[in-house]
């Protein structure tokens, strides 16, 4: 029974499942005073607030998951189309590496070379200029993403459909994409988290006035509200975690161009 | 593609829906018509929060109120003056028409800057019909940092620096630059300064004291004085830091984090420029009941915060109304409660009607603070806005990155 | 036609969305550290740059940042081989193979929160250590925040890294039949240990380089963990650009942009090393 094999993997574990666990201890709290292990006071109030209308939090809930949305759509189905492109082109290597570039960057270092010109086109400050900003690192994932699943095999099965007679849509439609569709699936949650995820650009170019939830994480930091700013965390992890009990596939984010398996 | 000529289209739209600004002229409106204007529309305003009581007092007070008197929506957005003065010097050189910001909070160093890129509109605070409550004869409301405002920001409130420890732990707090040198000897990793604007305080207070008081950096910034005390406490710093918390090898970027080590125990000192927070912190429990209040012997550094609208502010009139609302009798009374912000406010007592006098003397009264009489005698200016903007960088240069 | 018309938009979308932010944040940021642009601008000079190599925080800001990268890689890329090949099971079968997923729920900004409540000096972990009398006062318990060495950066990024890198494993392990090579090697007579560090490391390692050069790349850029849980000197590149950018001195924004640009080219460079060694699928 206590083996050191079973004591690492018990021990690998808990400290998987021991930062959550206290991130919701301390969302319920309030009056934490040191030395004491527990908090004064637990309740559901904090999260009740939530409810209120007009609760910040709740609100910069709903912007995060709108500019999500958004930027998982566009980069998944924009990936996908470029990432064939790319793949079968005679420079794929070098079309790649600029996939590469914009992703592989610090977003906020990213952010503040770029916020003269989202401000020149009245963009900084607006979701618009959030969403946009993000797929600048999104696309290019789903780009590097994709690039993967356009193997020789693809190109000889959309080659004999050809030869048969049939053209590309119907390539599409009967081959193509039943055989991406859970490539597909994969790639918008992962853009989703991408987005979810995301702070520099979002703080840089979104000026503070668009609140999503890493935003107001922040923002409560600073304020030193580590209540509010637990609550935050546990919302932020909702979905990441959600997706995890879906399909454990959703969130495993490896930047690969690798033969997909 | 279809879709994609459509984000295309739009994107271009966006970039070339740029508004000609015009240019308020005051001389030619009446207020009546200010409000008219105002009515319906949105506000942003850039300003610090990293103070809870202030961001209850504006979400909680300042914005439904300006909802309902004016049809004013009021953005609230997170930023200090450095992140002010970026942002709008990004848009100058962008150029930008209608700022992302038509309001914020400002004062010497920022305001300084601002005036230098050219990005704050005025003068406008004649204007404003409240502007007759306040205090002008007042040399701190006046004069931010030495700085003749001349209309280009809206007086807000009074602040004064002041120190803050535990009486129960600390039987003689340190005032004087000797004391501390002894103090931080004997009890090393008890004491830090943020890096943001309540350090420097510390710090100017400090330079204060080395000058043998205010009347020696009086006036425009004079490189050789600078040097001369700056070179003098940098040394005394370098000489102590190893008795600061964590060696001197760090210090906390903001004083939140200052007052959360002080209420901990991990601290022994904290600072302050809001005048109610002590008495806020020990009410919730935050601060030991026996903390005190106390002036360091440089004196207490005395100045004033503002409300700046900027040159391209999309709707000036609403920032206008926005103004006139905070230096109203009835937002300074709130704002000088110390339930919810506790500053001193920039109105002249002697200029209220009867009715406002009784309610500014009927606010609850400070237990822990520093008293008017304590700080009468105390109370030195804010030298000029030059020598924060040295102290910043010097610290950093002369202090944090020497090993 | 329609093939056609797909085409430009592909090639339109890679153009707009990664090719011209570079191209116009790399000539904005250059032109602006030489003194071309900016509202106080000098005219050209080259005065930032001189300073960006004559004042040592700048390069010891960039080997710090390395530092830090490496040691948390280092940790966590050898604790996942020594896991993943031990107990390559439990991974893929039972609850672990779930709680290990966990980690990866975890945006920057959360785990670092995260591990400061955890680590600071009035932390969960400091109130343990006093309920269990090892330490009788707040003082006592050890600087693992805003420290010396990072420690609290390299735990952060080992949470987040060391599950990412046992998947990855794993994942090698099953499709790259490892399994079949192994038992060929022990059948010629190598032994459990001589087939672990001469076939299965080696394969992993290679099969994972550009994942690790990748996560090496994330770190060094990484701007909330140090932002939150690092020191003021020396500070990482990404913390340390920010600043210079967004402080004060009006006359250090140059310096900003010069480091950014700085920052830009080693990233490139290392992403041209690691594309050299990979193969495309449409390759193999």
């Amino acid at each position: 029974m206590f083996k050191p094999g079973y004591i690492v993997k018990v021990g690998i574990g808990i400290a998987c499942i021991i930062p959550i666990l206290l991130l919701f201890m301390l969302s319920l709290s309030k009056n934490w005073v040191y030395p004491n292990f527990f908090p004064g006071q637990v309740s559901w109030q904090n999260w009740k607030e939530l409810f209120t209308p007009g609760n910040s939090i709740t609100l910069s809930l709903l912007t995060s998951l709108s500019i999500a949305l958004f930027v998982a759509i566009f980069s998944t189905v924009g990936g996908f189309v470029t990432s064939q492109l790319i793949a079968y082109h005679a420079y794929r290597k070098k079309l790649l590496f600029l996939a590469y570039l914009p992703f592989v960057l610090s977003p906020v270092i990213l952010a503040v070379c770029l916020k003269f010109y989202f401000i020149k086109m009245n963009l900084a400050g607006t979701t618009i200029g959030v969403i946009l900003a993000q797929l600048i690192i999104a696309f290019p994932y789903s780009i590097i993403f994709f690039i993967g699943f356009w193997n020789q095999q693809i190109k000889q099965f959309q080659a004999m459909v050809n030869t048969l007679g049939g053209n590309n849509l119907y390539a599409f439609k009967k081959i193509i994409f039943p055989l991406s569709k859970p490539f597909l699936l994969v790639c918008f949650f992962q853009s989703f988290l991408i987005s979810w995820f995301e702070y520099g650009l979002t703080s840089v170019i979104g000026y503070g006035k668009v609140q999503t939830l890493t935003i107001k994480v922040y923002q409560f930091l600073v304020e030193a509200n580590i209540f509010y700013a637990a609550l935050s965390c546990c919302i932020l992890i909702l979905p990441p975690v959600l997706l995890l009990w879906m399909n454990k596939k959703f969130i495993f984010r490896e930047v690969s161009d690798r033969v997909a398996d | 593609m279809k879709f994609y000529s459509f984000i295309f289209s739009l994107i271009i739209l966006v970039a070339c829906q740029q508004p000609k600004q015009e240019n308020l002229n005051l001389d030619k409106i009446s207020w009546q018509k200010i409000e008219e204007k105002a009515n319906g529309a949105n506000v942003t305003m850039m300003m610090y929060q990293g103070d809870k009581k202030v961001n209850r007092y504006m979400n909680e007070y300042v914005v439904p109120a300006l909802k309902k008197q004016y049809n004013i929506t009021l953005n609230i957005v997170p930023g200090q003056g450095k992140d002010i003065v970026n942002n709008l010097m990004s848009e100058k050189e962008a150029g930008k028409q209608n700022s992302e910001i038509d309001l914020c909070w400002i004062n010497g160093e920022t305001f300084f800057q601002l005036r230098q890129i050219d990005a704050l509109y005025g003068p406008y605070t004649d204007k404003l019909p409240n502007a007759e409550y306040v205090d002008w004869e007042n040399p701190v409301i006046r004069y931010d940092f030495q700085q003749d405002i001349n209309g280009y920001e809206t007086p807000w409130g009074e602040s004064f620096f002041y120190f803050i420890y535990d009486s129960a732990k600390v039987q003689n707090p340190p005032s004087s630059l000797d004391q501390w040198q002894t103090w931080w000897k004997q009890n090393p990793g008890k004491f830090t300064l943020a890096t943001d604007f309540n350090g420097m305080t510390l710090l100017k207070s400090w330079l204060v004291e080395l000058a043998g008081g205010i009347n020696e950096l009086d006036g425009k910034f004079d490189e050789q004085k600078y040097e001369k005390y700056a070179t003098q406490l940098w040394k005394i710093l370098n000489d102590h830091k190893q008795y600061f918390w964590k060696k001197g090898e760090t210090f906390p970027s903001g004083n939140t984090s200052i007052a959360q080590m002080y209420s901990s125990g991990e601290l022994s000192f904290t600072s302050s420029f809001n005048d109610a927070d002590i008495d806020n912190k020990v009410g919730e429990g935050v601060f030991p009941t026996s903390s005190k209040a106390y002036i360091l012997s440089a004196g207490s550094i005395h100045n004033t915060h503002y409300v700046g609208i900027t040159s391209n502010a999309p709707n000036k009139e609403a920032a206008l109304v926005v103004c006139n609302f905070l230096i109203s009798p009835e937002a300074q009374v709130k704002k000088n409660d110390i339930t919810l912000w506790g500053s001193r406010t920039v109105l002249a007592y002697d200029k209220l009607d009867k009715e406002w006098q009784q309610k500014f003397d009927a606010l609850p009264k400070r237990q822990y603070g520093i008293t008017p009489e304590q700080l009468k005698s105390r109370s030195i200016k804010e030298p000029e806005p030059e020598y924060m903007l040295r102290v910043f960088s010097d610290f950093r240069k002369k202090v944090i990155e020497v090993n | 036609m329609q093939v056609r018309a797909i085409n430009i938009a592909a090639y339109l979308l890679l153009f707009v969305f990664a090719v011209l932010p570079l191209a116009a944040g790399f000539g904005y940021a250059f032109m602006y550290s030489i003194g071309l642009t900016g509202a106080l601008q000098t005219g050209l000079t080259f005065e930032h740059w001189q300073k960006l190599f004559t004042d040592d925080h700048v390069l010891g800001s960039f080997g710090y940042s390395a530092m830090i990268a490496l040691f948390s890689l280092l940790l966590s890329v050898s604790a996942a081989l020594f896991v993943s090949l031990k107990y390559p099971r439990s991974f893929s079968k039972g609850l672990l193979s779930y709680l290990i997923y966990l980690p990866l729920a975890f945006p920057a900004m959360v785990a670092a929160f995260f591990f400061f409540q955890f680590m600071s000096k009035a932390g969960i972990l400091s109130r343990i250590f006093y309920r269990l009398h090892i330490t009788s006062a707040i003082e006592q318990f050890p600087d693992l925040v805003n420290d010396k060495y990072g420690i609290a950066m390299i735990v952060t990024h080992f949470f987040l890294s060391f599950p990412f890198f046992i998947l990855l494993f794993i994942n090698l392990y099953k499709t790259e039949r490892i399994k079949e090579y192994i038992l060929l090697a022990e059948s010629l007579g190598a032994s459990k240990v001589q087939s672990a560090f001469k076939i299965v490391v080696p394969m992993l390692l290679q099969k994972s380089l550009h994942n690790i050069i990748l996560y090496f790349i994330f770190i060094f850029g990484a701007y909330e963990i140090p932002v939150l849980l690092g020191r003021s000197n020396p500070e990482m590149v990404s913390v340390l650009a920010v600043r210079k950018l967004q402080r004060f001195n009006l006359l250090d924004i140059p310096q900003g942009y010069a480091i950014a640009i700085l920052y830009s080219v080693f990233v490139f460079a290392l992403i041209l090393i690691m594309m050299r060694k990979r193969k495309l699928a449409y390759d193999v």
